[in-house]
């Protein structure tokens, strides 16, 4: 009975494919009133709000200041700036149209480059626009680019696009006279606990984290209305619930990418790259500081991360994190690393064109050689274990078939390689503990939400202590039943959260074997477990573990362990993705008709699940290439809901197909490294790749929409 | 999301329809409701009263007659899809999706008159006629006056859409040609062709333009110039360059003028060929 490596099928999904499951808007508590924001209609203002009843201020809620409530000067459009409180939504509606609003227009800046040059303060209270500037140099790039015989010089945009998870931020918070009970839409309750503490002043408050109808990054921080609503809920003493309406969530959070690359490489005459310099600007949005400390790590990862899985050993990049009148960045899947896949699988495109080489052989000239591994990059990221070669080596025959298949003059193949940071620190808890009767309980300090990880868990959990899965339930979510926690980010949850779980497996299982000793009364040299049973190796007698667990509440040793797993460093996955694409040059309709994907992400707990998150990852990266991009007009988005702004059906999906080699475990207990993001980090550039081949020209920037690829 | 307050009237009949609307000039009748109601949601209307039509049944048929087909304003889009008419049984399979063919009528779609939708290119080729019924009787009205200018249908005050007819097309060739960015998304570009051929050579065609206009229209020179001819390369291209000159379109976020025009075009042409060759 081993779970580890098996498609196992989804314990999370019988409650949810009948209906069940429980998502913020499903909580109802009685007497609930509901929550709804006033917002900025310009980019940049000063306001006046009059005030009048069941209104909330930003004066009130957070006094002198702007942010999370906009209180005297609104930086973006779409920021909240007051709250109305009433019996149902409806009203709730009703009572935001009566709010009048005074503006006195301000000017504003959108544009990153110019916010730079600062002439446009995009906030008064801004020192600079600039809220990041940071340099990262590795070996000697000045000398090496007079010494490269090829330089070539570029820009490339890397555009906004908005999550869009299918359900959006919601929160229900009530103050019960004692504590703050919140449940909200989020990607951790733990982490939410900790930013409402520090805001409202009091410990006292547990989050739930419910059922969360997706996330992909836009909802890690604490949002402006999770805050306000937080704080109305302890003035005013009653339920109060609030969700997002569509619009209101594209408006106003989910915003990701949105990064420049100006870049200038050395290159030697056969294709190998020496030196990598150049500028990545991270358009920040207005300055949200939840915000801007998320999207801000994001812009370092892609500039640390551009030199891809190639044995660059030469670098200069300055990164720069700048505000503009735009709603405010976030993570979105991948959170940096896309962009900077993009960027680097851009360039290598542009080389193997330049100097006319194969575009598969221009990466096999390039990429880190197993002898090097693990490999330091010139910004200091490690990539620890793996062969890149070898997987080039396996992904060749499926390039070579897919290429046989198109059909010349309008269907193309393009590739993308990438190597991804994943399984961020700084720990993760798990709480293991079995009931009287043998049940087995796994609690963790992550919050998955659509990720599968509570099977990944169980499968864990149930290969330590060796019973069979059902025996095991997995719990997460809720401040109150475990000690405290990280969350699900970072492709982090099932290789940090996942050896957590083991670690306190582990320690159970060595207690039960304490218990069973002590009852057998033997010394714990003479006992052995297997399969959850435990024999005295010299009687042969042997009790099973529900017996084992009895006899441990009967001689009062607790079965309830809380393990901490402390990480290091992150671990690094890498991968070869393809595509076959089809363009019809008379309309620019272009279609992803196959999309074959290799990667070697350590040890693979559950293929089935990890395979779902290929599919899901490369689709929303194929989806930026293709169809998404916020478009504003003034500050005003102009895409603000799904018949505008053109997430994929079924219709636009290729065929996905995954094979996956194990050559580089991860350090940690679980052998695995992340795959949450993969698909997202390189299924962009492998669109742009096929496009670019097919078109016989470059873009340096996405979506290439119908209208775009006839440019 | 959230409609504003209305009133909500549940008619006996057609007669109280036209009563009710006429009285109440802000009242809005309520059929599919799949345009109504998101605009409703997002406050762009706010009428004091719905009218629901969904229990009339008078107004829910389709009926294939000699020479004509008359189709009740409220029959849905699925059910026209499924029920073989040349030309308009395609151009409803291609509205939005399944969800929103089940629901939505071929008289909210006229009487809402959206120039990206994809019945009107088939009804302005197909010289289809409105009958109207007002508190005062009906009347009938060609579709080409009747959609007057984009959303502004020619409907007085308590007025409804009863029917729509079409003539029967049987022996023709047809063709609907939609580009769109998305699987259920409106037309960047759609047109409608309806071709009558002897042997090879054309002796009726009909070209319906939308989304390209204020209101659909048809490329009357360019079917003109395929007139007692056969179908050749030279033919095609000339005769959907005169088609796209018909297109007048507004740049927005489905894409520019420009593009929209070229593509008015390269659809013409593949709906040409397309019924052609049929």
């Amino acid at each position: 009975m081993k779970y580890v490596g098996k498609s196992i099928k989804r314990v999370e999904d019988p409650k949810l494919i009948t209906g069940k499951g429980s998502y913020v808007d499903d909580i109802e508590l009685p007497g609930t009133y509901y929550v709804m924001f006033l917002r900025s209609e310009l980019p940049h203002a000063f306001i006046k709000v009059k005030s009048r009843e069941n209104v909330f201020l930003g004066s009130q809620i957070n006094p002198g200041r702007d942010f999370p409530i906009a209180s005297n000067e609104v930086t973006y459009v779409g920021q909240p700036i007051a709250a109305v409180v009433a019996r149902d939504r409806y009203e709730a509606q009703d009572l935001l149209e009566s709010i009048e609003v005074e503006y006195q227009q301000l000017p504003f800046e959108v544009d990153p480059f110019k916010a730079m040059e600062d002439k446009v303060k995009v906030y008064s209270k801004l020192e600079s626009n600039i809220h990041i500037k940071k340099e990262f140099f590795g070996g000697e790039p000045l000398k090496e680019i007079d010494k490269s015989p090829v330089v070539l010089t570029g820009e490339l945009h890397n555009q906004r696009v908005i999550a869009s998870p299918m359900e959006t931020r919601g929160i229900v918070a009530w103050f019960d006279g004692n504590r703050l009970n919140v449940w909200s839409s989020t990607q951790s309750a733990h982490y939410l606990r900790r930013n409402l503490v520090s805001f409202l002043g009091i410990s006292n408050i547990r989050v739930v984290q419910p059922d969360v109808g997706g996330a992909f990054g836009s909802k890690i921080i604490t949002h402006p209305e999770e805050y306000a609503v937080s704080y109305l809920a302890l003035k005013l003493g009653v339920p109060l619930k609030w969700i997002a309406t569509r619009r209101e969530e594209m408006i106003t959070a989910g915003h990701g990418r949105d990064k420049w690359l100006r870049y200038k490489i050395g290159v030697n005459r056969d294709g190998t790259i020496r030196v990598l310099m150049g500028t990545v600007i991270g358009n920040l949005g207005a300055p949200y500081a939840d915000a801007n400390d998320d999207d801000g790590g994001n812009i370092l990862s892609a500039a640390r991360m551009l030199p891809g899985p190639y044995k660059i050993k030469h670098g200069y990049i300055t990164a720069y994190g700048v505000n503009t009148n735009l709603t405010p960045t976030t993570s979105y899947r991948g959170a940096g690393r896309p962009e900077a896949t993009y960027f680097i699988e851009s360039i290598m495109e542009e080389v193997a064109n330049e100097l006319k080489i194969d575009p598969f052989e221009i990466r096999m000239r390039n990429v880190v050689r197993p002898e090097d591994m693990p490999f330091t990059n010139p910004f200091n990221i490690t990539y620890d274990t793996g062969n890149y070669v070898e997987i080039l080596n396996q992904s060749k025959p499926y390039y070579e078939s897919l290429k046989s298949e198109a059909t010349p003059s309008e269907e193309c193949v393009g590739l993308g390689m990438y190597v991804e940071i994943t399984a961020f620190g700084p720990w993760e808890t798990a709480r293991v503990y079995a009931k009287y009767d043998g049940k087995i309980v796994v609690v963790s300090g992550t919050g998955p939400h659509g990720q599968g990880e509570g099977t990944a868990f169980a499968q864990l959990a149930a290969d330590v202590l060796e019973i069979p899965m059902e025996l095991v339930e997995v719990k997460w979510g809720d401040t109150d039943i475990i000690e405290d926690g990280i969350g699900t980010w970072g492709s982090r949850t099932a290789t940090i959260g996942g050896s957590a779980v083991m670690q306190a497996s582990q320690e159970l299982k060595k207690r039960i074997m304490e218990a069973a000793a002590k009852s057998m009364e033997a010394d714990l040299e003479e006992i052995e477990y297997s399969e959850g049973k435990i024999r005295h190796k010299k009687t042969g007698k042997s009790i099973d573990l529900s017996e084992a667990i009895k006899s441990a509440y009967k001689l009062g040793i607790p079965l309830d362990v809380t393990s901490v797993y402390p990480v290091k460093k992150p671990t690094t996955p890498y991968g070869v993705h393809m595509a076959l694409i089809s363009v019809d040059k008379e309309t620019g309709m272009i279609k992803v008709k196959k999309y074959v994907a290799l990667d070697d992400i350590g040890n693979v707990i559950n293929p089935l699940l990890a395979e779902g998150q290929i599919h899901g990852g490369s689709l929303q990266g194929i989806s930026q290439a293709l169809y998404e991009e916020a478009v504003f007009s003034d500050g005003l988005l102009q895409n603000g809901n799904f018949g505008d702004y053109t997430i994929p059906t079924a219709v636009e999906t290729p065929k996905f197909s995954w094979r996956y080699v194990v050559n580089g475990l991860s350090p940690h207990p679980t052998g695995s490294k992340g795959v949450g993001e993969a698909g997202a980090v390189v299924g962009t550039p492998v669109i742009m790749s096929a496009i670019q081949r097919c078109l016989g020209k470059k873009f340096n920037y996405m979506p290439i929409n119908l209208e775009r690829a006839l440019a | 999301m959230y409609p504003p307050k209305f009133g909500y009237v549940i008619p006996d009949s057609i007669d109280e329809v036209n009563e009710f609307l006429s009285e109440h000039e802000d009242a809005k009748a309520l059929a599919g409701g799949h345009s109504l109601i998101p605009m409703l949601k997002l406050r762009i209307l706010r009428p004091s009263y719905l009218v629901e039509l969904k229990g009339l049944n008078e107004l829910h048929y389709l009926v294939n007659e000699q020479k004509r087909i008359r189709i009740g304003a409220l029959t849905t889009h699925y059910e026209i899809l499924k029920s073989n008419l040349p030309l308009l049984s395609e151009a409803a399979s291609t509205v939005a999706d399944p969800q929103v063919r089940n629901m939505g009528t071929i008289g909210g779609v006229i009487s809402h008159l959206d120039p990206s939708a994809d019945y009107p290119a088939s009804l302005i080729a197909m010289d289809a006629t409105v009958k109207i019924k007002g508190v005062k009787g009906e009347r009938e009205e060609p579709f080409k006056d009747f959609a007057k200018d984009m959303f502004s249908p020619d409907l007085n005050p308590g007025d409804l859409v009863k029917e729509i007819i079409v003539p029967d097309f049987s022996g023709y060739t047809y063709s609907y040609k939609k580009l769109e960015r998305r699987a259920g998304d409106f037309a960047i570009v759609g047109v409608a062709v309806l071709m009558r051929k002897e042997s090879g050579v054309i002796k009726d065609v009909r070209i319906g333009l939308t989304a390209v206009n204020n209101k659909a229209v048809r490329a009357y020179e360019a079917e003109k110039m395929l007139l007692d001819r056969s179908l050749d390369d030279k033919l095609l291209e000339e005769a959907s360059t005169k088609a796209m000159e018909y297109a007048n379109p507004t740049s927005d976020i489905r894409g520019s003028s420009e593009y929209k025009k070229k593509m008015t075009k390269v659809m013409t042409k593949r709906a040409l060929l397309d019924a052609y060759k049929r």
